[in-house]
């Protein structure tokens, strides 16, 4: 070979040195520069924090909309089919119209169905992959730090576990980190009480180790597992563990009823109630001392993200017309925009005494502006009021029925009051419910007495009035947290709890009443899930 | 040798949108898409503000431009001393820059309504390879050695930066402005796959009738798992030259006649890379207006993922008859692939839908004809004719080793790998009689029928049924080409059959609101009862039962008629050829399918068009 061949292959050689120059056994090995692996995240306290803060995203993801579009409720079976919502303007094959429709609509197949499933069974991995990962010795904290992460991640592997048994009734109960090595194809579908055993372990581990105030206002503190624990043992039946736990919540100095007005708009008319729910007020720190969990948003800001609870739950009002004249447009005093999907029964509607702040023009629209100068009615002005459907039941499609003002206090953006989402922080759980809890515990032990004078305080907050022993019964607690928490609690979930959801449906929801039987009172198990049971039949729920 | 090429690609403009969910394909015929001045709309449907203009894509700011380097350098070194043996050093250097960048303006929805919609993103990528090749051919009387071993290497990665900004003060400085945006989303990408190749090839030949071809590979594929990265793949092929062979000597009329079999296994690395590592997904939150990081798992590794593979048995027949008047091939094959890879549904209390795996086995067993020949040839006048057919038929053989179907995929054990299983459509109710009778005790006369067809009272997940396949099990074209003089006539058939197709066109999905544009059917009415489709009503098809369609289809695709004109012209033109041509395309397709046409992927998309084409090709 002579020299100026030599020096040619050495210059192809030199062209060929970013492949060859590398040690060939690692040629092959993958090094990934934008994936993180659970395997370089979770090794020391920063990491499992950033995947705690990765589980509540996926907690808020319940009021954020499902398609990336602000549509569809993750949860909506949890708050519409029920006594008091129902769905005003039901997508077609959507979600909410499957809760309105039940029958042959609800079936296996059903998407909607499928993904509350898989969103659940995703949380709970994510949770599973902290608190497995937690014990490996190589991570870097110290035993108090890794008892608030893990006590964290159980709390809302407790809350997933909550939505699964009240939607699906006897689920698997799956509490490690899923590996692709092993694809199991003979999962169980574990009975409820012992699902609720684990969800009981993990609350009370919560409970013990998590700080009494949150580290900061995106965190849980350690009363969401005592509240959480006062309804589970209602669930079970262990009353007086029930009671206890949501007294002690009720006597903890830190929370305290809304009684007074307070916050950036004291000035202005309204409410100690409606207060809470006002953008700017609903964190502790903005003077909410009721609120126990208060879910984040953020206008424009990359972990910001956006809620559709106002989207969900305000009727389209701009459609409403009046002698021909659509005298009404999308204004923030008229509560931001809407698209109806969730409306409040009559029965919802009417629940409310006469002074009841719950059920005021502060807390319930009962009129809209007219604000449209180019399509007035013949002698109507601008600012002459439209007013809500008073009275009849429920109907479809109906734009002027009133809706709670619970969601619409936080107008999007004022340059933006047509989108679809809202950016304020939301009370997830406060202390009024933990109250509703006490009552009913105190109700099931036998003290009528003491329940009226818990419901009594709290109703006295709204200038309700005050109630004696006799008139408490579990539909009047029912009524009481209709009152109290109406669009706020999921209230399937309560009525089931209960024994009730199948009596007052039926009763109260004009919609559904003739459509729903005793199979409705729990979702079909997902056809993929019983299908990907190849090794092993699983169940279906009756009737489906 | 050395060739090295610089190229530029100019892709930049958005098309106006058709099929997309807001799409001029289902937009309401009503919507007032232009401005008196002749601009387009903001939202050409006032009273459905989440659609914008289906034409918005042209009002946007774009620029999508593709810079390519490639050199391709080799090196053949004849090695002395040794007759025959050469090596040869081939290497290969891409690199590839592509910037993007696209503003939607206040006169666009997204534009006004995010007040300014920049995005811009960089992405460069890199392909190198390098081929070591070591040959040796030399002939010993009748007999012919050639071996050729090869080592090479593939490397290709790239890495993407790309930043979304919007809220700008005005729309200017389109996608120059990013530091004046309200809120920035950044986001960057990087991909690096390199495959390791070894193979060792033996050719050898008796006096070209007896061949035999012997190769071995091995193939390393970064994206596979630690210790499923390698792939061997063996196979021998042999060929009888049949023509030939002094026994044939006295059959004229065969001109070639050759048997070819060959056996052998092939490896596919159908993945991209990093698909057998777990990842994490970010789901950032915020704490006051602190955004705080989060993560969760999103992805199932599988760190057995490894090479599909295919073992093939082939024979064919390749032939030509009276100086190749008529030739052509028959070949008979059956290809086993194994640990196919495929995304798995898997059951979702694992917190993931699906999961890449190596999974089964399929068979499948074909026959591939080609042939041509050309029917007349007297004076002026010729006739060639061109065809070819195959049959495919494909079924699974087995899936987890255990015999067990997995409806969950769809997959069953001696069915195609696509077949299709679902609820079966089973016409429209008539009556109340006959909604009282069904199962769908719900339904209303005009309502969409499903068919009970497990016949227990119930329609559920169980009356899923079979109802055809999705890839044609025959495929066939056909071309013949007449010359008479100067004018010759081509034209070319072709056609698949035994397929079924999903029609959504049928479908009145007009989505929620009746928002979108369906197209006209035949509905049923309380006054058209004998209608031919279901009620025009939102809830006439709530089980969602889908209608499938033979979807087999014979097309003219191309006829073209040309006209040469004689020298004796041209010459005096002094030109050197002087042609006229008359093409058209997509003349005519002959199908049941009632989509738009048996081919598409998207029945919402553009359709085929139908081309004619004029020409005149002028040589001087």
């Amino acid at each position: 070979m002579n020299q100026s061949v030599k020096y040619a292959l050495g210059l192809l050689m030199l062209a060929a040195t970013p492949t060859l120059n590398s040690c060939q056994n690692d040629f092959l090995v993958e090094k990934p520069l934008d994936i993180l692996t659970p395997d370089n995240l979770y090794v020391n306290k920063g990491g499992f924090e950033s995947g705690l803060y990765g589980l509540y995203n996926m907690v808020r993801r319940e009021r954020t909309g499902t398609d990336g579009n602000n549509n569809g409720l993750i949860l909506t079976p949890a708050f519409v089919g029920v006594d008091n919502g129902f769905s005003l303007y039901p997508g077609t094959g959507a979600y909410e119209q499957v809760f309105n429709e039940f029958g042959i609509q609800l079936n296996s197949s059903d998407g909607s169905v499928r993904q509350t499933w898989e969103y659940l069974y995703q949380v709970i991995n994510a949770t599973n992959t902290i608190v497995g990962r937690a014990e490996n010795p190589a991570v870097v904290w110290t035993p108090a730090e890794k008892n608030q992460i893990v006590g964290e991640a159980k709390l809302i592997r407790a809350w997933a576990y909550r939505h699964l048994t009240f939607l699906y009734g006897d689920v698997t109960l799956n509490l490690t980190e899923s590996n692709g090595n092993t694809i199991r194809t003979d999962w169980d579908r574990t009975p409820i009480a012992e699902v609720r055993k684990q969800m009981e372990a993990d609350l009370l581990f919560a409970e013990a180790n998590l700080a009494e105030a949150a580290s900061n206002v995106a965190r849980m503190p350690r009363a969401v597992a005592t509240h959480y624990l006062a309804e589970l043992y209602l669930t079970t039946g262990e009353n007086q563990k029930a009671k206890d736990k949501a007294l002690s919540l009720v006597n903890n100095p830190l929370y305290k009823l809304v009684t007074a007005r307070y916050g950036v708009r004291k000035a202005l008319p309204g409410t100690p109630f409606t207060d809470m729910f006002i953008d700017g007020n609903s964190n502790r720190s903005e003077g909410n001392t009721e609120a126990i969990w208060v879910l984040q948003n953020e206008y424009q800001s990359l972990g910001g993200d956006g809620n559709i609870m106002r989207r969900w739950w305000v009727s389209r009002y701009e459609t409403i017309q009046v002698s021909g004249k659509r005298p009404i447009i999308v204004s923030i005093e008229n509560g931001g925009r809407g698209i109806g999907r969730f409306g409040i029964t009559r029965f919802g509607l009417t629940l409310y005494g006469a002074t009841d702040d719950r059920g005021s023009y502060h807390a319930i629209r009962q009129f809209w502006l007219m604000n449209n100068p180019t399509s007035l009615p013949t002698g109507a002005k601008l600012g002459d009021t439209v007013r809500t459907t008073r009275t009849g039941p429920e109907t479809l499609s109906n734009p002027s029925w009133p809706t709670t003002r619970k969601w619409d206090y936080a107008p999007a953006v004022a340059e933006d009051v047509q989108s679809p989402s809202g950016y304020n922080d939301q009370i997830y759980l406060r202390l009024g419910e933990t109250y509703l809890l006490l009552a009913e515990a105190q109700l099931k032990l036998g003290d009528a007495a003491g329940a009226a004078t818990t419901l009594n305080t709290l109703r006295a907050r709204s200038r309700a009035t005050p109630i004696t022993a006799a008139d408490v019964t579990i539909d009047f607690i029912l009524d009481e947290r209709s009152r109290e928490l109406i669009t706020e609690e999921h209230r399937r979930y309560t009525l089931l709890r209960t024994g009730k959801w199948l009596e007052r449906t039926k009763k109260y929801n004009v919609v559904s009443s003739t459509k729903i039987t005793e199979r409705d009172q729990l979702l079909p198990i997902p056809q993929s899930v019983i299908d990907a049971n190849l090794t092993k039949k699983m169940p279906q729920n009756p009737g489906y | 040798m050395s060739s090295s090429q610089l190229s530029y690609a100019d892709r930049s403009g958005i098309a106006a949108d058709f099929s997309g969910e807001q799409g001029a394909n289902f937009f309401i015929p009503l919507a007032t898409p232009y401005n008196p001045d002749g601009t387009p709309t903001i939202y050409a449907w006032p009273e459905y503000n989440l659609a914008g203009n289906p034409l918005a894509g042209i009002l946007a700011t774009n620029v999508d431009v593709t810079y390519r380097t490639f050199s391709n350098n080799s090196l053949r070194v004849d090695v002395p001393f040794v007759k025959g043996l050469s090596y040869n050093l081939n290497t290969g250097v891409e690199l590839e820059s592509n910037p993007q960048r696209t503003y939607y303006g206040r006169d666009t929805r997204v534009g006004f309504e995010g007040r300014g919609l920049a995005s811009t993103s960089d992405y460069q990528s890199r392909n190198f390879t390098v081929e070591n090749i070591l040959n040796y051919g030399r002939s010993f009387g009748k007999n012919t050695l050639n071996i050729t071993g090869l080592y090479s290497t593939q490397s290709t990665g790239g890495e993407s930066n790309a930043l979304t900004g919007k809220g700008f003060p005005n729309d200017v400085l389109t996608t120059f402005q990013m530091n004046t945006a309200a809120l920035l989303t950044p986001s960057s990408n990087y991909f690096k796959q390199n495959v390791e190749s070894q193979m060792l090839r033996i050719n050898y030949g008796y006096d070209s009738r007896y061949l035999l071809t012997l190769t071995a590979r091995r193939d390393g594929y970064s994206g596979f798992g630690l210790d499923t990265k390698y792939g061997i793949f063996p196979s021998v092929a042999l060929g009888w030259n049949i023509a030939r062979e002094s026994f044939m000597s006295s059959a004229n009329f065969v001109t070639n006649l050759k048997l070819r079999v060959s056996y052998g296994l092939n490896g596919n690395q159908a993945v991209s890379s990093y698909q057998s590592l777990a990842t994490l997904a970010t789901r950032q939150y915020v704490s006051g207006t602190t955004i705080v990081p989060g993560y969760i798992p999103s992805r199932l590794g599988n760190e057995r993922l490894g090479w599909e593979s295919t073992r093939s048995f082939n024979a064919g027949l390749d032939f030509g008859f009276i100086n190749n008047r008529i030739q052509g091939s028959i070949d008979v094959y059956s290809r086993n692939t194994f640990d196919l890879l495929l995304q798995r549904n898997i059951s979702s209390v694992q917190g993931f839908r699906s999961i890449i795996q190596n999974i089964g086995k399929t068979a499948n067993k074909g026959v591939e004809v080609a042939i041509t020949s050309a029917n007349l040839k007297t004076g002026d006048l010729t006739w060639t004719t061109s065809a070819n057919a195959a049959y495919n038929a494909n079924k699974i053989v087995d899936l987890y080793g255990n015999g067990s179907d997995d409806p969950g995929n769809g997959w069953f054990i001696g069915r195609p790998i696509r077949t299709i299983y679902a609820i079966q459509y089973g016409g429209i109710f008539r009556t109340v009689d006959e909604v009282a009778a069904s199962p769908q005790t719900t339904s209303k006369p005009g309502y969409v029928r499903v068919v009970d067809v497990n016949g227990d009272g119930k329609i559920n997940a169980d009356d899923r049924t079979f109802l055809g396949n999705l890839d044609p099990r025959v495929t066939y074209g056909l071309t013949n080409t007449v010359t008479y003089k100067g004018i010759s006539l081509m034209v070319f058939i072709q056609g698949v059959g035994n397929v079924t197709k999903d029609n959504p066109l049928v479908d009145d999905a007009v989505f929620t609101d009746v928002r979108r544009n369906t197209t006209k059917k035949d509905w049923w009415t309380p006054t058209n009862p004998n209608a031919t489709h279901w009620a025009n009503d939102a809830n006439a098809n709530l089980l969602n039962a889908n209608v499938f369609e033979n979807a087999g289809f014979t097309r003219l695709k191309d006829v073209s008629l040309a006209y040469q004109l004689p020298a004796t012209i041209t010459k005096r033109l002094k030109m050197s050829t002087l042609k006229v041509y008359l093409t058209g395309r997509n003349l005519a397709t002959f199908t049941k399918y009632q989509g738009l046409d048996p081919e598409l992927t998207n029945q919402f998309g553009l359709p085929l068009q139908r081309e004619f084409l004029i020409g005149l090709n002028a040589g001087f």
